[in-house]
């Protein structure tokens, strides 16, 4: 009787605690999916999704798992990185993607460190309860999400950050030239109409090694998204097809990912199968 | 400038550790009940005059932050400065309460100022307002700044004002970034005008 008056009464108004699922649900044989909630800034709900390596059945598979924080873009709603999301869980790795209003990561900036913190002291008994490696944590993110991941890099509170067709606000330059022992992956699309791949390169000399850059030839903007629509409205479009684009993003990302949390290097040999490659 | 302004105000959370809405909206003499839809909250509100075309008056209001799931209870005493040609200036000290029931349970104080200035005639008028909040969370260990800017347009048919208003700025925490806040609302006021002298 309570936990329905709880439901009906109190839920549509205060509710009855934040999310913290017990069981995901599939989104392929090996990966599901689990939405969490989290209070930032004292008083701001955050929606997280988490994608995560699983059984058939959505529950999480044995064993600790290193995670990546991955902002989203600005104005791309964060179901539009589930394919990253869901490549990189079966791969092994658990993806956290946490919303911002109007899903603008720029006013809410740190709402990726709060989710590091869900990570870290996960709720008993969810999804995440045993089953996130804190030793192997990295953030991401694309375009205005990658700017957002290098200024939440600096905290030293992530093991490597990734920037996807973006770079670096260059006001973050000096609090960058101090992670001189945090590898970094910028990610280029060759044609990309937004984050021009000057832009891009410029913003890569600007991060400390390790560091590599990767420029997927052919590929565009939004083909980081499930949709390359964008671009060809634009009048942008890709020399690549999107599954192409998307097997390159999610190999790069999880083969720097891998190296980075063995032993911190990056390798250009293991990149370069998928992309232009240059190291420093 | 203008673009990044509008874009906190249009883009950004929950503007919380609010002054109450209706206290900008003019007319401090003036006794009223109303409601409000924003895009974030859901308000109902009063402001009573001290007595009949009075230039103090006090105000409250109940709001319910539905993405949030919070509840805030918001007063004010107001006071009309300065009548001006064709408008009003006010005046504002209250506080605020923040219930956070989910997670770890939080409560949030504060105290608010602030200034307004409304200018037109009955039928339509536009509201300016500048206001600063402080909310301590104990819970949380967070001490917030929450400067703000408002403007509303408002238009009265008999004894109903319907207003539009927009509400922006950012809070300032220690050792945290800023965070952008923004809301825009409707609110339909019912207003019991003061009684006129009767004539001799």
């Amino acid at each position: 009787m309570r936990s329905a008056l709880c439901l009906v009464v109190v839920h549509g108004f205060l509710g009855c605690g934040l999310a913290a699922p017990a069981q995901g649900t599939p989104v392929s044989p090996s990966a599901a999916r689990a939405r969490f909630e989290l209070r930032a800034h004292a008083t701001d709900l955050v929606p997280v999704e988490v994608t995560f390596p699983a059984e058939a059945d959505g529950r999480p598979k044995a064993g600790r798992f290193p995670t990546l924080v991955y902002v989203q873009g600005g104005g791309v709603p964060v179901a539009q990185y589930r394919w990253l999301a869901q490549a990189l869980a079966e791969r092994g790795i658990t993806v956290a993607m946490p919303e911002h209003p109007n899903a603008l990561a720029f006013f809410a900036w740190d709402n990726g460190e709060a989710t590091l913190s869900l990570l870290e002291r996960p709720p008993a008994g969810s999804v995440l309860d045993g089953h996130v490696d804190p030793r192997r944590t990295a953030v991401g993110g694309h375009s205005l999400g990658g700017v957002v991941a290098a200024k939440l890099a600096p905290s030293r509170r992530f093991g490597a950050f990734i920037v996807h067709a973006s770079f670096s606000d260059p006001a973050d330059a000096s609090a960058l030239a101090g992670l001189v022992d945090v590898p970094s992956l910028t990610i280029a699309a060759e044609k990309d109409c937004q984050a021009l791949l000057a832009d891009v390169e410029r913003g890569f000399e600007r991060l400390p090694k390790p560091a590599a850059l990767a420029t997927v030839v052919g590929a565009t903007h939004f083909q980081f998204t499930d949709s390359q629509l964008q671009d060809e409205r634009r009048g942008c479009p890709p020399a690549l097809p999107l599954d192409a684009a998307h097997t390159a993003i999610a190999e790069l990302t999880t083969r720097f990912l891998q190296r980075a949390w063995a032993d911190g290097g990056v390798d250009a040999a293991e990149l370069s199968a998928f992309a232009r490659v240059q190291v420093k | 400038m203008r673009a990044p302004a509008l874009a906190v105000l249009l883009f950004g959370g929950a503007a919380l550790a609010e002054a109450p809405w209706f206290a900008v909206q003019g007319r401090p003499e003036t006794l009223r009940l109303g409601v409000q839809l924003g895009t974030r909250s859901l308000t109902a509100g009063l402001l009573v005059p001290d007595a009949p075309k009075a230039r103090g008056s006090l105000t409250a209001e109940l709001a319910w932050g539905f993405l949030d799931r919070t509840v805030e209870l918001r007063g004010a005493r107001v006071w009309q400065l300065t009548p001006i040609q064709g408008g009003t200036a006010l005046a504002f000290v209250g506080g605020s309460a923040t219930l956070v029931p989910e997670g770890r349970l939080d409560v949030g104080l504060g105290p608010q100022v602030g200034v307004a200035l409304s200018a037109g005639v009955r039928a339509f008028t536009v509201d300016l307002s500048a206001l600063v909040g402080a909310e301590l969370f104990p819970g949380a260990l967070t001490l917030r700044l929450t400067p703000r800017l408002g403007f509303g347009l408002s238009t009265a048919l008999g004894p109903v004002q319907v207003s539009l208003a927009i509400r922006g700025g950012l809070d300032f925490a220690l050792q945290a970034a800023p965070v952008g806040r923004g809301e825009a609302a409707v609110s339909v006021s019912w207003l019991r005008e003061p009684a006129r002298p009767k004539a001799n």
